[in-house]
């Protein structure tokens, strides 16, 4: 009998190490998008997540990774297992964004799945300023001599590049105007601040005092008869495309590429679907494979061409700014050890006033030699890239050494407190953020809780015990559950 | 007088079911859901105004246009009182723009009276909100048009106008402050540059391409440094006997804050308007104002509930002010409208001036409604929450610290989904401890990160446009630099005159 238990629990084992792995895809696929909630490609990609569950029970999860200008998204699907559970939502303007921050990331780090919307640039007017037609703008730029402002949202993005190519195929010469998003960008235009802005048909939805002077397409856009289209006025840019689509890790297998990229064929056939892109003034596509990758490499390379044109693309830092660098570098010991050095010479206490004062005064340092080496203000622009922290390095050196001084002839007392105890809640967070990617969050939360309450001196167990598993249901139930946070759930187990 | 007509139909919307589909009972549960899940985004720090509104949206898919709006909108509304709350009770300002509100709230709460606040930031924060609806009702055709003279060169004297107030708060110290703010001011500048595109002071962090991300600094700061600050004075015997009332302040208390209320939320709404500038500065600049007006201006900081109320009331009219340029252009006047706009696209209506005319009217006007019942709930739900809010604060410390903690790691991973942020949170927690623990305020350095950006940004900006004369040569801007001069020297001279008589 026991034998045959034993075999019996043996088979199964051995049947379950030996099964097939299970089909992709078993848990939910997460789309990573590198905006903030509310954004274009963001609702895109709730959308494409929404549609999904009418073709598959595999819920898609939107997960919003923003910072680094997309940098940070891209790492994120770089830097995950090739296991198609992670898809990165792809605007067109991660392109040239890669480029102008010179992140190290290349396209070849992703395999392009399907491209599915698409939109034309546009160059869009104030209907109440005296530049309205796409004529009036080649006047008007005339007249101001390169002083015409194009605004847009981000420097080296999509917008700017088609700015730049329009300035090139009308041979015109205009400034650019660079705002955080495109929404301050239009609110520029409305104030009559800048002249053209450069966007998307979509943008003049809603708002009658905007205007298309002309779109880059080949034919009239059937929703703006009255447009006419880049050629047309005699202006060789035929397919600006704004687009959008979604890649995967470069490795992930064929089959899984295959199965993803079946779903996002049936989502951009799903009427659902094209009634929302068709409310976005764009065109629902379907570019897969071959086509969106051919598309992105046209697109790179247009790119790359154009920022350099514009001066955009800075080189590597020179010599001098290297050495720069250096003294910057080396000057932040110096300054503090100086410090030390001289308050010691004259025998005076060592504050923590002046300890603060002191670092302040070597970041500054640090910071003023770094920005000296940036490159010069361009042609027609009096500040540059480094003028601003040059001033505020300047000052707050100013300023640190006047608290040094003042904290050595007037010395304050500071009355002292349980200075241990806070020592050992600071190690116990350090331990917890170093804890919360290799542990996960829960198992690292139950230590910083029970640790500080400990710490603090408190000694009732039960409520210990109750507290901490009531935060971290509380924090399962509401982050986790309800909102999708994305909380970090270990490595080690 | 039409326009008040067309409220009063946006209330029979809204409760009389003027609509097929939508029960009368509904919209103002709806609202009232709303503003709960709104006190809790905004009590959450981390968790800001437009992160609680894109939450919330793919909960409307299958909404109602009308109560998809409407639930957005009290999210929106509930949340700038939210932070408010935190503010006053731990010191943790649970949104930007209640960091103002935590100089007096919090000096309230440690003299034992958080009530007092509470009930004041309450009531003058829907105070607030109703001003503002009724001046987005009243006045956003003229208010927005204003609001588009605003150009680089006004945002930059809006921003230096902003950063004088460092001087009138830190009189104590007047050389901590300048090195904190200017220290403030150079962390700005890490980050791409927002003109030419170079990577300044990244150290080839792909996580600082953006800068340092202000909300995770502002947590750790706050939150982390002041209960590493608590901790290091806590005296055991004494934190067992401090009680906390959470008696309301009186009637005749409340009469007093009249005048700084009204001014504080029509100067929010105002300055809510101007798409960008926001609550966080609108907050800021009527907590000055309220000072300059007040009878006692040497309370403020020490527990003076009109410099709790002002704020409050200017966060609450940011609210009405940020929808102006969002119905009048279709701009988003935040970033929560921002998302707004994006939620409206979803169900197929665009936002803008012609949605005043167009079949989709009743939406703007039951809109309208919503706010002003939203605000009605909302404090009603204020007043009672009180008690709660003030059992919290008497929890035990030990047991209250690590709560908090945990919650601020929560709130700056949830800004970005990024452990990044904790670490920012982190650091700047702890920095902050050792700038207060040796008498540096933070506050001022708080200031410089949130107005650092938009003061050059808009300062380049305004040179590529044309030199430097265009700072004077624009009428608005010239006005508000030298409106800034007067508020940077003011303090100065007053002193000065106060040393002379003595």
């Amino acid at each position: 009998m026991r034998r045959f238990v034993f075999i019996l629990i043996l088979g199964g084992i051995l049947a379950a190490a030996g099964s097939p792995r299970a089909e992709y895809p078993e848990r939910p696929i997460v789309i990573i998008v590198h905006a903030k909630p509310g954004g274009a490609i963001d609702l895109t990609a709730r959308m494409a997540a929404k549609v999904a569950r009418n073709y598959t029970d595999t819920p898609l999860v939107v997960e919003n990774r923003y910072g680094g200008s997309g940098a940070v998204a891209m790492r994120a699907v770089m830097g995950h297992k090739p296991d198609g559970y992670q898809m990165l939502a792809f605007p067109a303007t991660f392109i040239s964004t890669v480029q102008v921050t010179r992140s190290k990331i290349g396209m070849d780090d992703f395999r392009f799945l399907a491209c599915l919307i698409e939109a034309p640039e546009a160059l869009i007017t104030n209907r109440n300023s005296d530049v309205v037609s796409f004529e009036d703008i080649i006047r008007d730029s005339r007249e101001k001599g390169g002083r015409q402002l194009w605004v847009g949202p981000g420097v080296g993005s999509l917008d700017h590049l088609m700015a730049v190519k329009s300035w090139h195929a009308m041979d015109i010469q205009a400034t650019w105007m660079p705002y955080d998003g495109g929404g301050e960008a239009i609110a520029s235009l409305l104030g009559g601040h800048g002249t053209v802005y450069v966007g998307n048909p979509e943008d003049v939805r809603g708002r009658p005092d905007l205007r298309i002077a002309a779109v880059s397409a080949r034919q009239r856009l059937a929703l703006f008869p009255d447009v006419p289209t880049l050629p047309e006025v005699g202006c060789d840019l035929p397919d600006e495309i704004m687009w959008r689509g979604f890649a995967v890790h470069k490795d992930t297998p064929d089959t899984i590429c295959h199965w993803l990229t079946e779903l996002l064929r049936q989502i951009s056939a799903d009427p659902e679907w094209q009634t929302f892109v068709a409310n976005n003034s764009a065109s629902s596509v379907f570019y897969a494979g071959e086509k969106f990758t051919a598309l992105v490499e046209r697109d790179s390379e247009q790119s790359l061409r154009y920022l350099k044109v514009a001066n955009i693309i800075a080189g590597e830092p020179d010599s001098s700014a290297r050495r720069l660098r250096q003294v910057g570098l080396a000057s932040v010991p110096l300054i503090l050890l100086g410090l030390v050095g001289g308050v010691r010479l004259r025998r005076g206490p060592l504050t923590g006033q002046t300890v603060i004062a002191g670092v302040c005064l070597a970041l500054a340092a640090l910071f003023l030699f770094y920005a000296l080496g940036f490159p010069p203000p361009t042609v027609g622009q009096a500040v540059g890239a480094g003028t601003i922290p040059i001033i505020w390095a300047v000052v707050l050196a100013l300023f640190s050494l006047m608290q040094i001084v003042s904290g050595l002839r007037h010395p304050e007392e500071n009355s002292r407190g349980h200075v241990g105890k806070v020592l050992f809640i600071a190690a116990l967070m350090i331990v917890f953020v170093i804890l919360l990617p290799l542990a996960g969050f829960f198992p690292a939360t139950l230590l910083l809780l029970v640790g500080g309450v400990y710490a603090m001196g408190y000694r009732s167990h039960l409520k210990v015990g109750l507290l901490a598993a009531g935060v971290l249901i509380f924090c399962w139930f509401i982050f986790v559950q309800t909102l999708g946070l994305p909380l970090p759930m270990g490595t080690i187990f | 007088m039409e326009i008040l007509q067309n409220l009063a139909e946006g209330f029979g919307t809204l409760v009389g079911s003027g609509i097929s589909g939508i029960a009368w009972w509904e919209p103002t549960l709806v609202i009232a859901g709303g503003i709960v899940i709104g006190i809790f985004v905004g009590v959450m720090p981390g968790l800001s105004a437009s992160t609680g509104v894109a939450l919330m949206v793919p909960f409307t898919y299958g909404m109602h246009p009308l109560i998809a709006l409407i639930l957005l909108a009290a999210v929106y509304t509930a949340s700038a009182y939210g932070g408010c709350i935190t503010a006053i009770a731990i010191n943790t300002p649970g949104t930007p723009a209640a960091v103002a509100l935590s100089f007096d709230g919090y000096a309230l709460t440690r003299q034992g009276e958080p009530g007092r606040a509470l009930g004041s930031a309450v009531i003058a924060n829907c105070t607030g909100g109703i001003v503002g609806t009724f001046i987005l009702i009243l006045f956003s055709v003229p208010l927005a048009k204003a609001a588009l003279a605003f150009g680089p060169p006004e945002y930059f004297a809006l921003a230096i106008f902003g950063l004088t107030i460092v001087v009138s708060m830190e009189q104590k110290n007047m050389l901590k402050g300048a090195v904190s703010t200017v220290l403030g001011l150079l962390l700005m500048t890490i980050g791409l540059d927002p003109i030419n595109g170079y990577m300044r002071f990244t150290f080839d962090r792909p996580e600082l391409t953006d800068g340092i991300s202000f909300i995770p600094a502002l947590i750790g700061l706050f939150a982390v440094g002041e209960v590493l600050l608590n901790i290091e004075r806590l005296k055991p015997v004494q934190a067992g006997l401090q009680t906390f009332s959470s008696k309301m302040p009186g009637r005749k208390e409340l009469m007093g804050l009249r005048r700084s209320i009204v001014q504080s939320s029509a100067l929010g709404t105002v300055i809510g308007v101007v798409p960008g500038a926001g609550a966080t500065i609108a907050a800021f600049i009527a907590y000055n104002e309220a000072r300059r007006i007040s009878k006692n201006p040497d309370m403020f900081g020490k527990g003076s509930l009109e410099g709790v109320a002002a704020p409050a009331a200017a966060a609450g009219g940011s609210v009405g002010g940020a929808l102006v340029p969002l119905l009048t252009l279709g701009i988003p006047g935040s970033a929560a409208t921002a998302v707004l706009v994006g939620a409206l696209m979803l169900h197929g209506v665009t936002p803008g001036p012609e949605l005043f005319a167009g079949k989709n009217s009743y939406l703007v006007y039951g809109l309208f409604a919503s706010l002003v019942l939203g605000n009605a709930i909302l404090l009603v739900l204020g007043v009672l929450g009180n008690r709660l809010w003030v059992k919290i604060i008497a929890a035990p410390k030990a047991l209250l610290f690590p709560v908090i903690l945990v919650v601020a790691f929560v709130g700056s991973f949830g800004v970005a989904n990024s452990l990044f942020d904790v670490s920012v949170c982190l650091v700047f927690g702890i920095f902050g401890w050792i700038l207060r623990r040796y008498g540096f305020p933070t506050a001022p350095l708080v200031l410089a990160l949130i107005l650092g950006y938009m003061a050059e940004s808009n300062f380049r900006r305004a040179l590529v446009m044309g030199d430097a004369s265009i700072f004077l040569t624009r009428p608005v801007s010239a006005v508000m630099l030298v409106l800034a001069l007067l508020s940077f020297s003011m303090p100065f001279i007053r002193a000065r005159r106060k040393k002379g008589r003595a």
